[in-house]
């Protein structure tokens, strides 16, 4: 012990306070000016404001040069630029909410009701957008807009908080296919659910690999109104379930609701055919025709596995990226590997399935922004198509060309842009130019609002106000007995029966009826 | 002559042999390894392997070609042997900007909170009236209540504007209060006759910390320094919350946006199709290797000042 004292060092009578005290604070302010926060705020290059965005993702490859491309164009046109903070997908509802919360200053974000825009609009947090829309101040982004979209995304208040990022007028779920399979063990094709059965099983036992991969989903399951695994709705697509939020449980409103204007709505296994579909999904995990780690793969995990090659079939929307999200990656694992996009309607391109038109992506303006008209001028000047050209495909020539009118050939690194956070509009979106001819055929479907039917409950939003601790306490119980019914991990009866005591113990009753009220009121207001 | 002194110890070994052979007994039976000692290694080597397989899977999976790992899974050995995954990820140059960044926090990060820790630690276990019951009263609080998540990120984004910058990482970690309490308990242990001996000799209280306390606590200063060293290279989550700029990010944001999305691949390297199985478990490697390197070097303070801190007090 006594070696470790310098008795020497003891004696000597030099002060080191002076010397320390000096250092440290030479050392913490370099440091400190060495990693000073950079210029997220509010001046960009030239003196040029610059306002933030919040987007859901990735920072696309290239990203620099694109960014720099559309500030130069944005700061000619409009004069600022912008700067957006990509937040990944895993951590984007927390991380926008607490931004939001802390009234930080952005200008647009990603909202939907999947996500948190309930409590964003509770909160004030949100600009309301009726009298921009409303003026002339904003031609394109009312051009590139359908009208009809907007009023289905109206809140119960009556205003817009936000505006529809979408490509099609509805999303379908549905199924994305290997072609080169579907040649080999379904020669004749798959236009009804019973073949496409029948063609996941062969591939199960002919070729070794799951029929279909995804992570879990209960609208996989009990379909809304399809679902890629619930055999119904590829029937009659013609109801969709009611619930207070997509995590928490799932009602099945009475189908003569809109006739008697009473909604009768009921526990979702009380449906004949979604008890069917959950017996369906039981079989598939046992017979290993889906993923058997459903309830905790990921989605990159799933696309990896099914771009690798390792998988029959998985999930799509239709959005126009079944191709362009796949096939590269599946041709370099599975040479002259095709791909099909299946919707096994028994009525083919003429079924009308129900659809609300609530737009699965809504642009919303921050009500704590610097600048809210700049948040609408931006949306506006993306609503062009040469400056959506660049912000989605990049530098023409240098990232893609043109194919024809409506298509691109995506030429360079640059890809993976989130438009449905910003930019998409369905006029303005271009086809991939490899996009298979099923998909395509589909996709231009999708995008009519006449082939749909709105549905009775089209623009309800239930309100959870009265039912806040019944229906977080509900919700936990779905976490607990729900998913693993989606998944098929477990006897449908054994896990049902859990579940219905768990959420009678939560409160069931009074949700239930809370429910009915406000969709008889909602019925009584149309 | 050689005959006979070969006959001579031929006949003479019975006799010697005995005790001999007696000794050898005594020395095996003395050299026999318990039964509890045999079970104990046993049950050591069958913990360590379980430790070291997954790791192992891990480091084996990385170095396996993507289309057998998304088809078939892990399996033991590399089989195709790739090195597609670590090609793409030092491609680009994200992952050097991440070490950089890493190491920064983790060495400017440890420092701080070494120096901070050992302060508030040393002045707690002073008894000093007014000051050090305060002290610790201050420290113990904060391992019962935080103030919460969005008044911390007003704190720090609003109030001392360290958006996008390294501190916002680190000095929210700065003060431990378990390893405050931990190094409290070791400085009441320092004898009492030093600290007095030193101040006969002159010495200052500042120079009675540095130069007597300070080289008595190496083994306590060897632990926490490591678990904060462990602490600021594992953070991701303040650097999620602060950090925005991808050049800025450290190797743990980057793995975690790797594990949560394929896209992410894409911009580590040059490459879109990137080996997206083989890359986690190769980004998993990489980021987790050099903290590993530095148990070795904190180990023959580890145990010491483990005890010491926990024992007395």
């Amino acid at each position: 012990m006594a070696q470790l004292i310098n008795g020497a060092a003891l004696s000597r009578t030099v002060s080191r306070r002076s010397f320390l005290a000096g250092t440290g604070g030479i050392l913490a302010a370099a440091t400190l000016a060495a990693c000073a926060p950079g210029s997220g705020g509010s001046s960009g290059s030239a003196g040029a404001k610059t306002y933030r965005l919040l987007l859901p993702g990735d920072v696309p490859a290239q990203w620099d040069r694109i960014s720099a491309a559309v500030n130069s164009k944005l700061k000619a046109d409009l004069g600022f630029e912008f700067n957006p903070e990509f937040i990944n997908w895993k951590n984007y509802a927390s991380q926008s909410l607490l931004k939001f919360t802390a009234r930080e200053d952005f200008q647009t974000a990603l909202s939907a009701r999947w996500l948190n825009i309930a409590q964003l609009i509770e909160s004030g947090a949100l600009q309301p957008l009726d009298d921009a829309l409303e003026s002339d101040k904003y031609p394109n982004l009312k051009a590139s807009v359908d009208q009809s979209a907007f009023d289905a995304n109206r809140w119960p208040d009556g205003s817009i908080y936000g505006i529809p990022a979408v490509n099609s007028a509805a999303r379908i779920h549905h199924i994305v296919a290997r072609g080169d399979l579907i040649d080999k063990h379904a020669p004749g094709g798959i236009e009804t659910f019973d073949q496409l059965e029948k063609f996941w099983y062969d591939v199960v036992q002919k070729e070794g690999i799951p029929g279909y991969v995804k992570s879990n989903s209960v609208f996989d399951v009990l379909g809304a109104p399809t679902g890629t695994l619930y055999a119904q709705g590829w029937e009659s697509p013609d109801f969709l379930p009611l619930y207070f939020s997509s995590d928490s449980l799932m009602f099945v409103p009475s189908r003569q609701a809109a006739a008697t204007g009473s909604t009768d709505a009921v526990p979702f296994w009380e449906y004949e055919p979604y008890l069917e579909s959950l017996h369906r999904i039981r079989k598939y995990y046992e017979d290993g025709i889906i993923n058997a780690d459903r309830l905790n793969a990921d989605p990159a995990t799933i696309k990896a596995q099914f771009d690798g090659g390792g998988a029959a079939t998985c999930w799509g929307i239709t959005d126009g990226l079944d191709t362009s999200g796949h096939l590269d990656q599946l041709e370099k694992a599975v040479p002259g590997a095709t791909l099909v996009s299946l919707l096994p309607f028994r009525d083919g391109l003429a079924a009308k399935p129900n659809q609300t038109f609530q737009a699965d992506n809504l642009v919303v303006v921050n009500a704590a922004a610097a600048d809210a008209e700049a948040a609408l001028q931006l949306l506006d000047w993306v609503s062009i198509q040469e400056n959506h050209d660049l912000l989605q495909y990049g530098e023409e020539g240098t990232d893609w060309k043109a194919v024809g009118d409506d298509a691109y050939e995506p030429v360079g690194e640059y890809t993976n842009f989130p438009g449905y956070a910003l930019s998409w509009r369905i006029p303005l979106e271009r086809k991939f130019s490899r996009m298979s001819e099923s998909e395509a055929s589909w996709f231009e479907w999708s995008k009519d609002y006449e082939n749909f039917t709105l549905d009775p409950f089209a623009s309800f939003i239930p309100d959870l106000t009265e039912i806040e601790k019944e229906h977080a306490q509900i919700t936990a119980a779905i976490a607990e007995f729900g998913n693993p019914l989606w998944a098929g991990a477990v006897d449908v009866a054994e896990g049902l029966d859990k579940l219905k005591k768990a959420v009678d113990r939560a409160g069931l009753a009074k949700v239930q009826e809370e429910l009915n009220k406000q969709a008889d009121a909602y019925l009584a207001s149309q | 002559m050689t005959t006979t002194e070969t006959a001579r110890v031929r006949t003479a070994q019975p006799s010697a042999a005995a005790p001999r052979l007696e000794e050898t007994r005594r020395r095996r039976r003395r050299h026999r390894p318990e039964p509890f000692t045999v079970a104990s290694y046993v049950g050591v080597v069958a913990f360590g392997l379980i430790c070291l397989i997954p790791f192992w899977m891990v480091v084996a999976g990385s170095l396996t070609d993507e289309s057998v790992l998304s088809q078939s899974g892990y399996s033991f050995w590399p089989d195709p042997f790739s090195l597609d995954a670590y090609t793409t990820i030092f491609a680009g140059s994200r992952v050097w900007l991440s070490y950089g960044a890493t190491i920064f926090i983790t060495i400017v990060g440890t420092a701080i909170a070494v120096t901070a820790t050992s302060g508030i630690a040393w002045v707690i276990a002073r008894g000093l009236p007014w000051l050090s019951k305060p002290l610790a009263v201050f420290a113990y609080i904060p391992m019962l209540f935080t103030g919460g998540l969005v008044p911390m990120y007003i704190l720090i984004t609003q109030v001392l504007q360290l958006r996008n910058s390294w501190f916002a990482v680190i000095l929210p970690l700065v003060v431990a209060p378990f390893l405050v309490f931990v190094q409290v308990s070791f400085f009441r242990g320092t004898p009492q006759e030093i600290l007095d001996a030193a101040r006969i000799d002159g010495a200052g209280e500042l120079r009675i910390f540095f130069q007597i306390v300070l080289p008595l606590s190496k083994p306590v200063i060897a632990v926490i320094a490591l678990f904060y060293a462990v602490t600021f290279w594992n953070e991701w989550f303040h650097a999620l919350l602060f950090i925005s700029e991808p050049a800025k990010y450290p190797l743990q944001l980057v793995l975690q946006n790797l594990i949560t999305s394929v896209a992410n691949a894409a911009d580590l390297g040059t490459v879109s199709a990137a080996p997206v199985y083989q890359m986690r478990l190769a980004m998993t490697v990489i980021t987790i290797g050099p903290i590993l390197l530095a148990y070795p070097f904190a180990q023959r303070y580890f145990v010491k000042g483990l005890t010491l801190g926990a024992t007395k007090g």
